[in-house]
This record gives C-alpha cells, structure tokens and sequence, in this order.
C-alpha cells in the first residue's frame, strides 16, 4: 500500500520565488490532513497539477512547499449513456479527453498544454482555440469537490447538467487560483463528438478587410476554431503549420495564417468548408493543427518572453490586434471566441518577433528600459478594458514582473477580494498573492 | 422608526412610488410560491440605480432589512417579504438601455421583460435564449436572481451562460460593475456568483446579456409513447445519439388528461401513455438527418406515432401540450405545488416511478410535465390549502419525492431555486462544511443578512455561524 | 398590525361584512382559478403604466379574494383598482389557468357600488375628472359627445353623478349632436342580394347609431350584397355592456331581458313589416341565421348574456356574431374592387380578448385587392378607451394609448381599421391630438366602399 502522501525534494520554480519540497497525497483525506496541518503552522502551499501554467501568475509570497495533486488521478465515473464524467483533479485533460472520445463524447475543454490536468485547468479557467464552441471551463463544470484552506472538505454543485440548489460555488471557484481552496474532483458536463470534423488552412492577406471578412466567416454554424496568426513583420508567427507542404519562403511572405476547424453534421461540414475553400482559398491541413496551435500557447519560449492574453468583444478586435503588433508582439487570435494570445521577445533577433526585448534597439529610436516597456504593455490592457474586454499576461520578464500585475483588477472590487480571500483562507495559505488584487 | 424610513423612502422614490396601503401591501405578500407569505413594511419602485442605492442607504439607516422582487413569479418565495422589510419592487426599471446587435449584447434594466427583450431584438435577427415557462410576465431581474432555466436551455444553457456583466447595488448601498462585455472578469467570477444567488448579494440594477442569432430552421416533433417510462428511453437514445435538440419535454398521461379537459386541448389522443416533444433548431441542412435521428429513437422504444409540425400554427399546438398544462392542472383543485427537482437524466423512469407511487400513498393528484432532456423534473400536485390534512400531505409528499430524487444523485431544485420554500431541504444535499462556503460567499457580500434574508441558507440548526450578526435578519424582529 | 400608517389609509366607509358575503357567495371559487403564476401581468395596461401588483390582474383578485376570505379588509383600495381596470380582458388571453376575469371584475365593481353608494369613490372621481379632462380643451368636445349619449342612455344615473357639475354644464351648452344624416333610421328590411343564402338581424346598438350610423348602414349593405335578408328589428336597445362594466348590473339585466324579448328564440323581427313572403323559409329559431352585430363591446356583451340572467339568455347568446366574424365564416361571395390603400388594423381588446376574434378582421381586410395590411406593433394591445374609461380615468387612458399612437405613428398608415366604436373615437381623437392624418374606419365600410 502506498503512503497517503508521498513527499520529494523538488526544485519548482515561479515568478517571484521557488519551493523545494513537493508533497504529493494520494486521496483526499491526505489532502485534507496536509492542509489542516499547513493551516495550524500558517505556512503557505503552491497547489501545482501537471505545471502547465506556473509561470501565468502573480509574484508568490513565501512559500513553506508545494502540494502536487498528480496522485489524485482518474477516472472515478464516466456514464456514456448520461454524458458526463467525474474526474479527480489530477487527471490529464489529455487522457480524459481520449477515454471519452471512445464513447462517441467530447470534453469540451482544450486547454493548451500536453500535460495539463483537470485540475490546473479549473484553477486558472484556461481554455484554448475552440472557446466558441465550448465556451468557458465553468460552463463545462458541473460540481466540484474541495479542500478548504483548513482541511475541510466540501463540494458544490452536482452531477446533473441544471441545478440551481445554493450559490453556484463553482463559478467562485473556477478561475481563482487555487485561493480559495484546492479542487480535488470535477463532474464534467460533456458534448456529443461531431459526426465530421475538417480542419484547414491556408495563408491570407494581412490587411483589415480580409481580418473582417474572416471574423464574420468565424461565425458559421459549424465553425470549432477560427484562429488567425500574424507577426509584425508579416512572417509565419506560432508556427502552427498547416501541414500543407508550403515551403518556408512562402510562409516568409507578408501574410496572416489561417487555421480553421469545422465540426458538425456531415452536409452542414460539407457547406462550410465549401464557402470557407472559396472565400479564403483554404486547403486540407493537419488534423491535429489546432492543438498543436493551442499547445504553442502555453510555454514561453524563454525568461525574456512576454505573453498576454485578451478577450473583447468582436468589433475591438482588429483594434487590438493592430496595437498589439504595433506593440511588437505576434498575435494568434480566436476570431469566434474574441480572444487574442500575443507573444513576442523570446527569439535572440532572428527573423520573426524578435524586437521586443528589453533593451533591445528599435529602428531609429532610443533602447526602451523595462519602465516604458511596461507602460506600452499596460496601455494595451487599458485600451482593453476600455472596451468592453479583459486582458492579462502569460508570462513576463522578471524586470517586468516586478511592475505589472498579471491579471489587473476590475475597479471597485478590491474590498470584496479582500474579504473573500479572509473568510475562505484567513491565514493566506494557499497559494498568497498569485491571483488578483493579491489575494 | 417604521414611520421615519417611509418618510425618507417617500423623499427617495415619490409619494406614487411608496405603497403603503393595508390592501397594496397585502397584494406583495407572496410571489409565485403562495404558501408562506408575509407581509412587507413598505413597497418601494425606484426607477434609477441612484434610487435603489439611496433606498438601501435608507433602509441600513434604519435597521430595516430589504427584498428585491421582479415580476413576482418565482415558484419558491425567493422575492417573498420578511416581517418588518421592504419591498423593492424593480418593475419600473423597464428600461433596454443599449442594444448591441454587431457584438451580440444588450444592456437592460432588471425590470425589462424576458420575451420583451427577445421581440425588440427579433429584428436584428436576434434573441435572448433563456425562455423560462414565465417568459412573457418574468424580469431578467429575476432571471439573473434565480439563474432560470426553460425548455431551450438543453442546448442554449441557462441564464447564467447569457449574462456578460452586472450593475450591483451592494448591500452596503454602494454600487459596483462586475464582469466585462467580453463575458471575462479580470479576476474572481463574481458575475457567476451572482447569477442564482437570489437577490441575497445585492440588487441588481443593470444587466449585460448575450444575445443569440435566431436559428434559421425549426422542426417540431410529437412522439405518443405508451408509457413514461418508454418516452425516458427514447429520450436517453436520443442524448446517446449526438443530437443536441433544442427541447426534449415529457408530458404524462394525467397530464394529457388535464390538458385535454381544458381549454388548451391540444388534439393529443387520450390512448397515449406520454408524449415527448422534441424540437430542433440550426441549419436547414441539418436537420434532415437530425429528423432521422430522432425517429429511429423513438422507434426503438416503439413509440405509436411521429408527428412532425407542418407550420408554426402546428408547432404551437404542440406546444400547447406543454406550455399550457400548468393552466389547465391549475384548475383540478384551488392550489397547484409545482415541484422541481434534477436527477441524472438515465434514473427518470426509476424515480417518477417512485414519485408517482410517494403521492399515490399520500391520496395526492399529481401529474408530471418534465425537461427530460436535462432530467429535471416538475411533478405538479393539485391540493387544496384551506384542508390542512391534504396541505399536512403536500408538504410530506414533498419531502419524500425530494429526497427520492437526491438518492438518485439529483439536487432539489433545477430552475425554481431555493428561496425559503427549500431552505430547510438544503441538507439534503450539502453538508455543513458545504453550506459554511456558501456562507462565506453571502458574507462577503452580505454581512449581517440585511439584504434577503432568510433564503437559500438555512438558518444555522446545526453548526456556529462564524459571525453572530449573520443570523440578525433571520430571526430578530425589529422594534 | 394592519394599520401600519393609517394616516394614509381611509377608513372603511361602510358595511365590510356585506362586501365580503357578496364577494365570497358570487366569485370566491372564481378567485380560485388564479394559481398566481403572474403570467398575466404584461398584458395588463396598467400594470405596464405603474409597476404595481395592485394594478394587475393577479393583484386584483388577490385583493377580491383577501375580501371575500375576511383576510382583508381595504373596501376603498378594492374599489379604485376595479374601477382602474380597463375591462380590456388581454389578461383573459394571457391566462393559462382560463380565469373568467371579465365575469368577476363586474361582480366586484357591482359589489363596491352597492357599499359606497355614490360617496368618497364617486368624489374622489370627481376631483380626479375636474383636474385632469376639464382643463384640456381639445379633448372636451368629443368626451362630451360620448358623454351626451351616454346621458341619452341614462347611464348618467352612473357616469354623470361621478363627473364634475363643471363638465356636465359644459355638456348641456354643447351644441346638438350633429351629422344628423347617420341617425335616420335604417330600413327595417333590406333583402338579399342575388342568389338568398340566409336571413339576419342587425343588432344597432346605442353609441353606433348616434355616433357611427354609417357603419350599421356599410353593414347592412354588405350582408345583403352578400346574399343576407336583414331585419333590423325597431324595438331594440342598449345591449347593457357599459352599465355592466361600470358596475351597474340591475340596470345591466333589464336590458338584457329586454333584447331576449326582441331577438330571442320566436322573435322574428320582422312585426308586420318587411317581406312576409320569406315567411317559409324561417327554419331557424328565432327567425334568424344570426344576430349580427357591429361594434365589439356589444357582441361581446350579448355573447355573455347568459352570465348576467342565466338560462334565459342562451337563445340569443348562442346566435350573436360580429358582424366581421360572421362575414369571414360565411365567406363574402362578392366581387371586390380594388382599393389601393395602406392600413394599419387595430384590435378591439372586445374582439379580440373577449371574443377571441383576430383573423376574421384580417382575412377579410386582405381581401380586397390592393389594399396592403401594415403591420404595427401589439396591435392587441389596448387604446384605453374603454367604454366610458376615458371620462373617468383620463391620465391613465391617455398613458395606454401613447404607445399605441407610436406604433401607428411608426407604421404610417392611410387609414386605422378598427372594430368597436369606442376605440375609433378614442383613435381619432389620439391621432388628430399628434397630428397624424390617418382616417379611422371600421372594416366594414371599406369592405362596402369596395363592394359597390
């Protein structure tokens, strides 16, 4: 019989700190234990799963070690006949995805990462390309079981697809942080796999007409994921490949690349991809693109790297996008869903994304330091803001990590942060000053 | 005290916004749940969010505790009064303030009417998807308040999947946005939160929804089934099939027996055992196969016949079946107990099984009208309250189908809410470390309980509220 | 712990036990239907006007039932609400449980009247009309005009004891009613036209003679030419909606007997005159294939005979019809002309809600060649005449019809087709007041412009 917590010295590294000791239960009485024992002691944890999205998070405060819910793995229930499946937060995503798939479902989460797990997906609500369809991680959650800051175990929601008894707890809970307690189990709404899938692709002219006309074509019934990707100086940017055999000197001209899913009944599948073949010249691509699209999202390529992360409404799109690349960043956008992912400043100057570093020599301008680096980045998250939309940032330098926040805060909601995170976690154990406001 | 608040709400909202009369006041002392009511202290109708704010600043002044209320067609008290509060009554908060048909949006105030909001928009090709049985009388106030459902959430979800941001008078009096356009907060979801939290966070005076593109195609279905039990099979054949209709309803055979007899007879033939009514919607090319689908389900479960509406004066007959047995159930005795209840949608033969047998031992008229497709139940008894040995046997009849459908794995309610009608049932599913969260929830928001009180949570029979104060507004009565 | 500000609250004025007796022997079980699901509350004009429960259906028989239960005990609140209704009925159409809302509203209003005997209510009114009709000129002449008919009728035993002596002086300088041409009496007989497919009476009714003579007359032209003998019998009268609806139902009942007498089963209409050669060919009791009638309050009113005097009232009951209802069930069989017009129809809440009629209006409207419907938005919705509404409650029938004044302001119609006096007067009136030129007919005369 295995020990219900198995502990190793570990080094894991976040902004602003590090831990070195990882503990690792294997049900949740070992959790709920561990915790209570932390919670006497005051000393604070980094809940980590498969540590996808580590580094998409504010500057810790002082850590004492790391829980790792890696043990608390698989699937306890999955009904084919009912459409939902109960999975403990140590599952990956991966995994649950290709055991429900068997039975003709789809989990609608596609969160970027090749070991993200059911768990860190919940915490940081990450979704991926096909957000139009599948909508946000709350939307798929039907109930969860935690561990409080204090050991406590509870659960809210259930296993049944409406369900109005209580506060939905869960909307509370998705997307925190880990903050607010440590989920352990999920029951997971699922969708019925389509009967034809097509993925294409093709590159397209890089001007706002066309982003227009491929905005609105993102809207087609059948339509999964719709993501359009540019780099400033028009050259092929997150590398998704099409599969299309292009070679590289064609995907070096001045371009956006198109990576299109349908999915749905046969003859609606049929009549998409035959408007979308004749308006964009799209053309078969790899199946797995927009995965493989979506993973190129989750790490930073380097310490110097910046990412972000933006949700606005459809008509403040191309607005964003154009300050984006005027910022310097590469950007890959979700053109049904309104997202925008940006990332630029890792490669050391080669042909791409390669201006934006700090210290790094803009044509016929002066070396901006990581002040006015951080001033143009904020600017983007107010013009956001402004309109209607949420940004925040993936990943930082550490000279930038000192002076941005990473998720911003919505005005006038500090207090009731404030306050939340006292009454469910008074002795800021669980993971202190990672998430907004710096709870 | 009491005559000091009237006075300043008087100043706050107008003499014709302050009801006070023994008859005005005694016309709010229930909503849709009419069991339990109470009187409030005053009626007050702002118009403005300045006006509600000022109305909680009033009422927190005073020591008076407040009840928003929509509509007034909640089925489980949640807008009913306490003793000694006051009534904000948002129905003159009437206003669609911005209509945003490129982005998909609206911004509306809690007061606008759920189908009203669907016909302004009708004509950009849009609608708002949440369809609640109440639709036509029922705010998105409320809507927001009780996270309401309706036939078409199986596919559209409920209301919480179409509100992309909140205005929130706090129950503090000040006045917060939550949530952004884009559907995202920047941190917490409280806009999640709120949603369902039925008016026990704050007021909401100001809602972004999202708006759906109307379908271009319908097709409507009849299937007759000889029993219940044969339309729950067809219904698990077809979830299992990858079809996502937009309904799946199950009416009963004592159902179809009260329709029939009333005036909203639909033509269904009493020989039936159940009829599901199966509506899809998407693109005409589609729904062809779809139609296929569907049929070879039912077929499997020998249904006795298929009908498929040929125009929309058919499709609402149909419907009639559904929408109108409410009605026509209403008028087989005095009082009506609309029951809701959820279980995993493959347990529904099993459990209405055991709920018809609950009330047939109980001596108790029942007949079920059900969203199968998300397996939540409406078993509706017809009583009348003035006899208290049948009301003694509603109540307990309640009590067991409840916890029939909680042993199944279901919850107590799917689209009705708790309110105080199953406040004392909440046990049933959570345990006190579940419930102290949700505590902590309202507390953040809510700290002494002025705002509501008295829902949703049950007052603390089995654990230590952690802040005495929380449990002023639930018991105290105030001088 | 009623009486929690009872500065505001009047005190009951007279007998609350006789109320509640009254309330729990003639409509308690009524009250019954309501499941208070709310569903009703929208369609209710002045619910939409003030938000208030108070003033929606649901909240009006909460309040009766409070009454008849000995919960409540508000006679002065119970009675302002009843009489705030507007009788529209959109609410009948909008409940599912098929509450008989019209039935227990006239009970209730009979029942308030018969406890306050022409006192506080009556004066409250009175203050009310002083402030709110008298000063606005524009609207004066034609209320004074309804008003004169209604004095001819004696329902100044009710509506002129609760209007200002100030108005009711203003009426008596008011000059003769004029277009004295639409009054001449109608034929007592016109025969059909061409081949005979029935026999019919025309019921006159008391506002659209003075008022709208020629629509009877469009309607007896039209029967005829569609194939229809038409008596029009001389000893008719009032059909007694508007005493009903103002709580007047002994008055209500004499006039009802009084119409069974003319038109009821043996009645022939014809006394001597007309064609005694059709005499063979009465195979329908009564004499008549119908009774047809062509203003909706009183179709609706004849129609629900039986709930004033019972049993008696069924022969009759049963053979009323709009006059638009029986020419579309019927089928017209006459040829039409053309009539390049744009018209916006409005429903009668009469028709509509207490009869259920809104395609007949239409099918017939669209067949007149050219002529184009345009639609408006909730054609259904009330004008907010209602009867002598508008005398009595002149801010709130002006707050329901603004909206229906944008509709057609936005619709931009030729002419308004409507079905029922009232609501033509209170159109016209509406229209006139914006500024917008549409002309309000009703159906019919188009339908006999077209059929020359």
């Amino acid at each position: 019989m295995s020990p219900p917590v198995e502990s190793s010295r570990e080094r894991i590294e976040i902004p602003g700190g590090f831990v070195e000791a990882v503990d690792r239960p294997t049900d949740v009485e070992a959790l709920s234990a561990l915790l209570a024992e932390r919670h006497a002691r005051s000393e604070a944890v980094l809940v980590v799963g498969g540590r996808t999205r580590l580094a998409q998070a504010n500057r810790a405060e002082k850590l004492a070690a790391a829980i790792s819910l890696e043990a608390l793995a698989g699937i306890d229930v999955f009904e084919p006949d009912e459409g939902v499946v109960h999975a403990r937060a140590g599952t990956p995503i991966r995994a649950l995805r290709e055991a429900v798939a068997a039975e003709g479902w789809e989990l609608p989460l596609d969160p970027p990462g090749a070991a993200t797990t059911v768990g860190g997906t919940i915490a940081s609500a990450a979704v991926g390309p096909r957000a139009q369809v599948f909508g946000r991680v709350a939307d798929a959650v039907l109930g969860l079981e935690l561990v409080g800051a204090d050991g406590a175990v509870t659960k809210c929601g259930g296993r049944v697809v409406k369900n109005v008894t209580g506060y939905d707890m869960a909307k509370l809970y998705t997307g925190s942080f880990g903050t607010l307690g440590v989920v352990t189990g999920a029951w997971l709404r699922l969708r019925p796999k389509p009967a034809a899938r097509v993925v294409l692709g093709g590159r397209v002219a890089r001007d706002a007409a066309t982003f227009e006309a491929a905005r609105i074509a993102a809207r087609a019934t059948t339509v999964r994921a719709f993501v359009w990707s540019e780099s400033p100086t028009g050259s092929a940017a997150y590398g998704a490949g099409t599969g299309s055999g292009r070679s590289a000197s064609d995907a070096a001209e001045d371009s956006a690349e198109l990576v299109v899913e349908l999915g749905g009944g046969e003859a609606a599948v049929a009549q998409d991809r035959e408007a979308l073949v004749r308006a964009f010249s799209l053309i078969p691509a790899d199946p797995l693109a927009v995965d493989r699209l979506g993973d190129g999202r989750a790490q930073a390529a380097s310490a110097a790297a910046i990412g972000l992360r933006a949700r606005v409404v459809p008509t403040q799109l191309d607005a964003l996008r154009q300050a984006t690349l005027a910022a310097g960043l590469s950007v890959s956008i979700d053109l049904g869903a309104g997202v925008l992912t940006a990332r630029g400043g890792e490669s050391s100057g080669a042909e791409g994304a390669g201006s934006l570093r700090i210290g790094a020599r803009e044509s016929g301008g002066a070396s901006p330091g990581a002040g006015e680096l951080a001033r143009k980045l904020l600017a983007l998250r107010e013009q956001t803001v402004a309109s209607g939309g949420v940004l925040r940032f993936d990943w930082l330098p550490a000279a930038l990590a000192e002076r941005i926040d990473v998720f911003g805060e919505e005005p006038g909601t500090r207090a009731l942060v404030v306050s939340l995170k006292q009454r469910f976690d008074p002795r800021r154990i669980l993971n202190p000053g990672r998430f907004v406001a710096g709870t | 005290m009491r005559g000091g608040v009237i006075a300043r709400l008087r100043e706050i909202v107008g003499d014709a916004g302050c009801l006070v009369r023994p008859g005005e006041l005694f016309a709010y002392e229930c909503d849709g749940l009419t069991l339990s009511p109470k009187r409030p202290l005053a009626v007050v109708l702002p118009t403005t969010t300045e006006q509600v704010a000022a109305i909680v600043r009033a009422c927190r002044e005073a020591g008076v505790a407040f009840v928003p209320r929509g509509a007034g067609t909640g089925l489980s008290g949640g807008a009913h009064a306490t003793e000694n509060s006051i009534l904000i009554e948002c129905s003159r908060m009437n206003r669609i303030l911005e209509v945003d048909a490129e982005n998909r949006c609206a911004v509306v105030q809690p007061g606008v009417v759920n189908a009203e909001l669907s016909a302004a928009v009708a004509s950009l090709g849009l609608f708002y998807a949440p369809d609640p049985s109440s639709q036509q009388a029922c705010t998105i106030g409320g809507n927001v308040a009780e996270n309401s459902g309706g036939p078409h959430t199986l596919k559209y979800g409920t209301t919480t999947n179409h509100v992309l941001a909140l205005e929130l008078v706090l129950p503090d009096g000040s006045v917060e946005r939550f949530g952004s356009r884009s559907g995202e907060s920047q941190g917490f979801d409280f806009v999640g939160a709120i949603v369902g939290s039925e008016g026990t966070l704050g007021i909401v005076t100001e809602v972004t929804v999202r708006l759906t593109p109307i379908p271009k195609a319908v097709e409507t279905l009849l299937v007759l089934f000889d029993d219940v039990v044969g339309a729950c099979r067809a219904v698990g054949r077809v979830i299992r099939s990858g079809v996502v209709p937009a309904a799946l309803e199950i009416v009963d055979r004592r159902t179809i027996e009260a329709v029939e007899a009333s005036v909203y007879a639909a033509g269904l033939p009493l020989t039936a055992g159940a009829v599901l009514i199966v509506e899809l919607d998407g693109l005409p090319v589609s729904l062809a196969g779809e139609i296929a689908a569907i049929r070879a389900a039912c077929e499997a479960e020998r249904c006795q016949a298929i009908e498929i509406a040929r125009d929309e004066a058919e499709r609402k007959r149909f419907w009639r079946a559904r929408k109108g047995a409410f009605g026509a159930m209403g008028r087989l005795a005095p009082d009506l107990y609309v029951h809701d209840a959820v279980v995993p949608r493959m347990r529904l033969p099993a459990v209405l099984e055991q709920v018809c047998e609950i009330c047939d031992r109980y001596g108790l008229k029942l007949a079920n009208v059900f969203h199968a497709g998300d397996g939540n139940l409406h078993p509706n008894i017809c009583f009348d309250r003035r006899d208290p040995d049948e009301l003694a046997r509603v109540m307990a009849a309640g009590k067991e189908i409840l916890e029939a459908c909680v042993a199944a794995g279901g919850v107590i309610t799917g689209e009705h809410g708790v309110g105080v009608e199953k406040r004392d049932y909440m046990h049933l599913v959570f345990g006190e470390a579940d419930l102290a969260a949700m505590r902590r929830l309202r507390d953040t928001f809510n700290p002494d309980g002025a705002c509501n009180p008295g829902k949703i949570i049950p007052t603390t029979r089995f654990c230590v509220e952690s802040d005495p104060k929380a449990r002023g507004y639930d018991a105290v009565p105030i001088a | 712990m009623k009486t929690i500000d009872a500065s505001t609250t009047p005190a009951c004025p007279s007998n609350p036990t006789a109320l509640a007796n009254r309330l729990q022997a003639q409509i308690h079980a009524k009250t019954l239907d309501c499941v208070h699901c709310g569903l009703c509350l929208q369609s209710c004009p002045t619910y939409r006007a003030t938000g208030r429960e108070t003033s929606s259906p649901r909240g009006r028989i909460y309040l009766m039932r409070g009454h008849a239960e000995g919960r409540l005990d508000d006679p002065a609140l119970l009675a302002e609400e009843a009489f705030l209704c507007l009788g529209c009925r959109a609410c009948e159409t909008a409940c599912p449980s098929g509450v008989r809302y019209g039935e227990i509203l006239e009970v209730t209003r009979a029942a308030v009247r018969e406890q306050q005997p022409g006192g506080r209510f009556a004066r409250a009114l009175e203050r009310f009309v002083l402030r709110e009709i008298v000063p606005r000129r524009g609207r004066l002449a034609w209320i004074v005009r309804l008003l004169a008919v209604a004095k001819g009728l004696g329902l100044d035993r009710l509506a002129v004891r609760v209007l200002p002596e100030a108005l009711a002086r203003r009426a008596a300088m008011m000059p003769e009613i004029p277009a004295a041409a639409e009054r001449k009496r109608m034929p007592a007989f016109t025969p059909a036209v061409g081949v005979r497919r029935g026999r019919v009476a025309l019921f006159e009714g008391c506002v659209m003679p003075e008022l709208f003579g020629r629509v009877n007359d469009a309607a007896r032209l039209v029967l005829s030419r569609a194939g229809f003998d038409v008596v029009v019998p001389e000893a008719q009268g009032c059909c007694g909606a508007l005493h009903a609806h103002a709580g007047d139902d002994e008055r209500a009942k004499v006039l009802a007997r009084a119409n069974v007498e003319v038109f009821g089963e043996g009645a022939t209409g014809a006394s001597g005159k007309g064609d005694a050669g059709h005499g063979a060919e009465r195979a329908v009791p009564g004499g008549f294939d119908a009774i047809v009638v062509t203003s909706a309050g009183c179709s609706a009113a004849l129609k629900e005979l039986p709930h004033w005097i019972g049993e008696d009232g069924k022969p009759l009951a049963g053979r009323v019809r709009d006059v638009l209802e029986f020419l579309d069930a019927e089928g017209l069989d006459i040829a039409l002309s053309p009539m390049p017009r744009r018209v916006c129809y409005d429903d009668p809440c009469h028709l509509i809600h207490a009869q259920g009629i809104a395609a007949a209006p239409r099918n017939l409207l669209n067949a007149i060649p050219q002529l184009v419907l345009v639609p408006h938005r909730n054609p259904e919705a009330c004008c907010g005449a209602a009867g002598i509404y508008n005398l009595t409650h002149p801010e709130m029938s002006e707050t329901v019809l603004a909206p229906k004044l944008d509709a057609l302001a936005d619709a931009a119609p030729e002419l308004v087709a409507t079905a029922n006096p009232g609501c033509a007067m209170q159109l016209a009136a509406g229209l006139a007041g914006r500024g917008i030129a549409a002309r309000v007919v009703h159906p019919i005369e188009l339908l006999e412009e077209a059929s020359r």
